[in-house]
């Protein structure tokens, strides 16, 4: 296995840039050490950070300017990288293996 | 009425499990329906979903998905976007819903068992929804090209695919019974619900998503698109089956499952996303290359998720680089050539432009599988497009049903002999492809050995009368649905680019 740096973060499709464009502020806001990596495939936007990636409710609403449950991201969420664990305050995307 | 937190409550409305008094274990969950591998029943019940939705949510989103695809598609139907498709990407549409629709109410049994023979009532939660969702697009594959049938008829094959026995179809069916059809509900949970949807939907659906915005098929960018985010919720089935297994000591199940799923997955989508996007997809709107979608999705993506819970890439993780490379062009080759069985109408995708592409994308490309274009051309050229034609059938795979590629493998200097496999079991013979293939007949023989592939059919008597015209209609194919050249051979006379790399 080589040593690549392992994304992990959303893959939201590109049917609703406001959502998507709030998920990508809300995620730099959330992991303010990373560079986040936004590749925009049109049909999709793939979003990520190096190893783990959170993103908050807080953030997301700021971002968004109104109210927004976490699991209403679904309808958007076509996939993602790494794992992830969604509570009611914030989802992050994961990977704990070193090598 | 004061509204507890969700995480407060959430795990209490779901938890449904209990001990049986009346009945055994084995009763309610017997082996053939629900394998648990050994594994205690207390262990199971830790089974917790990382993503967690309640039904009410689930209905809210879920009428939220629709309304807004249904919105795009009445907006679509009163435009002309049908119409101006290119002729390679309706071929890949075609393709595309006659290999999957029906297959997805197929996956909807395969949710159902898990939504009863699920070991957790946790499970059974999650795979309920499941259920409701490959009902979802079981239903939205089946609408969408129905509204279209007045200007493409052969769209019914959407509806019609998975009824014949079409080849193509067979090798579907054949894949589908053993991921899901004929499977228990734990394997399941590895093999459908990790390996082919966490895995390759991916390709297929958000790959294809991505060209066809390219494309303006907005359509189906939003069709496909909205059913990946279903699959995205219910292939999380997979993992908390997996890390319960690997707790156990039962990773080499693990392991052994997810690699005979893997090869098999792989087979698959070579054939239908291989060919759709590095062949059907028109030139200017491909975003990357089947391989570089591998790359990406599965290769990376995939495999880093896979490694998480401490298993390893497929033992045959080689073979599998070394077919990225060639597979899916003998596939398209071959499908091309014996286009009448198919439903769609193929491209070459050979024209000059589209050469250098490829040449760009795989190196080595002009030198190999160039080489068959070049005298399929002249053939055109000179007037003679029948000599493009099959006369008669090629050796199938016993075990992915995919015709045999390996003279065209060895030709272009990837394997080391053009001859296939052979296996002798209870006095018949079975050929395979690939030595991975073979090993996944292997790895349970009364799974597949009484299965006849078309060819095995066609030798034994079974299509009659044995010509190609008589195996066109065993496949269901009238001589108005099969599939012809997509563009009037125009690829055989399209000059070179100025600029381009052909170089003759």
């Amino acid at each position: 296995m080589d040593t690549h740096v392992k994304m992990v973060g959303p893959v939201v499709r590109g049917l609703d840039p406001n959502l998507a464009e709030a998920v990508i502020t809300a995620i730099e806001t959330d992991n303010p050490d990373a560079d986040v990596l936004v590749d925009d495939q049109g049909g999709y936007i793939r979003i990520g950070t190096p190893n783990v990636c959170r993103m908050t409710r807080a953030s997301l609403e700021d971002a968004l300017g109104r109210t927004f449950k976490l699991h209403q991201l679904e309808p958007q969420l076509a996939g993602f990288a790494g794992r992830m664990k969604l509570t009611d305050d914030e989802v992050v995307w994961f990977l704990e293996r070193q090598d | 009425m004061p509204r507890l937190p969700r995480a407060d409550w959430y795990d209490l409305t779901r938890d449904m499990n209990w001990d049986f008094s009346y009945v055994t274990e084995e009763d309610v969950f017997p082996e053939l329906l629900s394998n648990g591998y050994g594994v205690p029943k207390q262990d199971w019940w830790t089974w917790d979903e990382p993503y967690k939705i309640t039904y009410a949510e689930y209905v809210h989103n879920q009428a939220g998905k629709d309304a807004g695809l249904f919105t795009v598609n009445n907006v679509v139907g009163r435009s002309k976007i049908f119409e101006n498709l290119e002729p390679g990407w309706m071929a890949a549409t075609l393709a595309h819903y006659g290999a999957i629709a029906v297959g997805e109410y197929q996956a909807g049994i395969g949710e159902a068992r898990m939504a009863r023979f699920g070991r957790a009532a946790s499970w059974r939660n999650m795979a309920t929804y499941g259920c409701l969702d490959e009902t979802r697009h079981g239903q939205l594959q089946t609408y969408f090209p129905y509204q279209a049938l007045n200007k493409e008829p052969r769209l019914d094959w959407a509806h019609k695919a998975y009824h014949t026995n079409e080849w193509g179809m067979i090798a579907a069916r054949h894949l589908f019974d053993d991921m899901f059809t004929a499977n228990d509900a734990v394997s399941m949970a590895i093999q459908l619900t990790f390996t082919f949807e966490t895995g390759f939907t991916n390709l297929q659906f958000l790959g294809m998503a991505a060209d066809a915005m390219k494309v303006g098929d907005i359509d189906f960018g939003a069709l496909i698109s909205s059913i990946q985010t279903d699959e995205a919720r219910h292939a999380q089935q997979g993992e908390p089956t997996l890390k319960i297994l690997v707790a156990a000591g039962k990773k080499d199940v693990a392991q052994n499952l997810f690699d005979r799923m893997f090869w098999r997955a792989w087979k698959v989508f070579a054939l239908l996303t291989g060919l759709s996007m590095d062949y059907y997809t028109p030139l200017e709107h491909r975003t990357h290359s089947f391989k570089e979608f591998m790359e990406e999705f599965i290769n990376t993506q995939f495999i880093d998720q896979f490694r998480d819970f401490g298993l390893e890439a497929p033992w045959y993780w080689d073979q599998l680089l070394n077919e990225m490379n060639w597979v899916h062009h003998a596939y398209h080759l071959g499908v091309y050539y014996w286009r009448p069985t198919v439903w769609w109408n193929p491209v070459a995708g050979a024209a000059p432009a589209e050469r250098a592409w490829l040449e760009e994308k795989y190196p080595g490309w002009n030198a190999s599988f160039g080489k068959y274009w070049d005298v399929m051309g002249e053939n055109v050229r000179d007037g003679h497009p029948e000599l493009t034609l099959p006369e008669t059938f090629p050796v199938v795979c016993n075990a992915c049903q995919i015709p045999l590629c390996t003279p065209a493998g060895y030709a272009a200097g990837y394997l080391s002999s053009p001859l296939p496999l052979l296996l002798d079991l209870d006095g018949r013979r079975y050929t395979f492809c690939s030595e991975p293939c073979k090993w996944v007949f292997e790895q349970d023989p009364g799974q597949f050995k009484g299965h006849l592939s078309i060819i095995d059919r066609f030798l034994g008597g079974v299509i009659q009368p044995p010509t190609i015209p008589g195996a066109l209609a065993y496949m269901g194919l009238s001589p108005e649905e099969c599939g012809q050249d997509g563009t009037n051979y125009a690829w055989a006379y399209a000059s070179a680019p100025v600029a381009g790399g052909v170089g003759q």
